[in-house]
């Protein structure tokens, strides 16, 4: 039992850690709208907000990083561990849904 | 003893199978996974309740934290194949063979990508709209949304208050 909690633990962390060093857009909407309580934010002004920040590029950075993608001159393709993740993430998504 | 070790997998596969059951009736993901989180939880504590005495106080603490991590482990798998930017971004690149940088950041666009969330968050319930605002309704998410500031200062990851 104890093996077991400690492998969930030790994954749950890895969870947690990934989502926090990465910039979240659902915890930064929340954290834009948390300054205005009462008041709120307009569409415009949570987009504007947004733009400041590249979600993109540093998701495919990390990517590119941890070997799930290679960029070939201007082409992303997956390489064989992301290709495994996509087929796991497809399986997954089909069962889910 | 060794059947009652394996409460935390049945409580888990208990919130899985209602979670699916649930999932025909509603497509709010937060509700149905905290529902299905706590109809598990209340079959560990029940079964948790019936051996104190028998035995010992940390192994049932063990067997409930392990439940709970689990779940979070579920939990954050459905999320992530929700809404996670990379996932979508493995999926996007493996169905179309290769994708341009460019072509990621037009479909991924910040315009996208806010309406994703906001959408997802007003179904929840999280977030309202009135008067042509987006306003928080949850003081819960204000709460998570601290801890993960802190989390982020304790692990030194990149700044993310949001200036």
């Amino acid at each position: 039992m104890l093996i077991v909690l400690y492998i969930s633990l030790i994954v749950s962390y890895v969870i947690v850690f990934t989502g926090v060093e990465e910039l979240s857009p659902s915890l930064l909407l929340i954290n834009l709208l948390k300054k205005n309580p009462m008041d709120g934010k307009a569409y415009s002004e949570l987009v504007q907000e947004f733009e400041r920040f590249n979600l993109i590029d540093s998701r495919v950075l990390g990517l590119n990083k941890g070997g799930i993608i290679f960029i070939k001159g201007e082409k992303i393709e997956l390489t064989t561990k992301g290709l495994i993740f996509f087929w796991a993430y497809k399986k997954l998504l089909l069962i889910t849904k | 003893m060794e059947i009652f070790l394996t409460l935390p997998f049945v409580a888990l596969a208990i919130n899985i199978a209602i979670y699916f059951i649930i999932n025909s009736y509603t497509k709010k993901t937060i509700q149905k996974q905290l529902i299905a989180f706590f109809l598990g939880f209340i079959v560990v504590i029940s079964c948790a309740a019936t051996r104190i005495g028998q035995l010992e106080f940390d192994l049932l603490i063990a067997i409930i934290l392990t439940y709970i991590f689990l779940s979070f482990i579920f939990f954050n798998l459905i999320s992530g194949l929700n809404s996670s930017i990379r996932i979508k971004i493995v999926l996007l690149i493996g169905n179309e063979n290769s994708v341009s940088l460019k072509d990621l950041r037009r479909i991924f666009s910040t315009q996208n990508i806010v309406d994703f969330r906001l959408h997802r968050m007003v179904a929840s319930k999280i977030i309202i709209y009135r008067n042509n605002k987006y306003i928080l309704s949850s003081n819960l998410i204000i709460l998570i949304m601290n801890l993960f500031i802190f989390l982020k200062f304790l692990f030194d990851a990149k700044q993310y208050r949001a200036k």
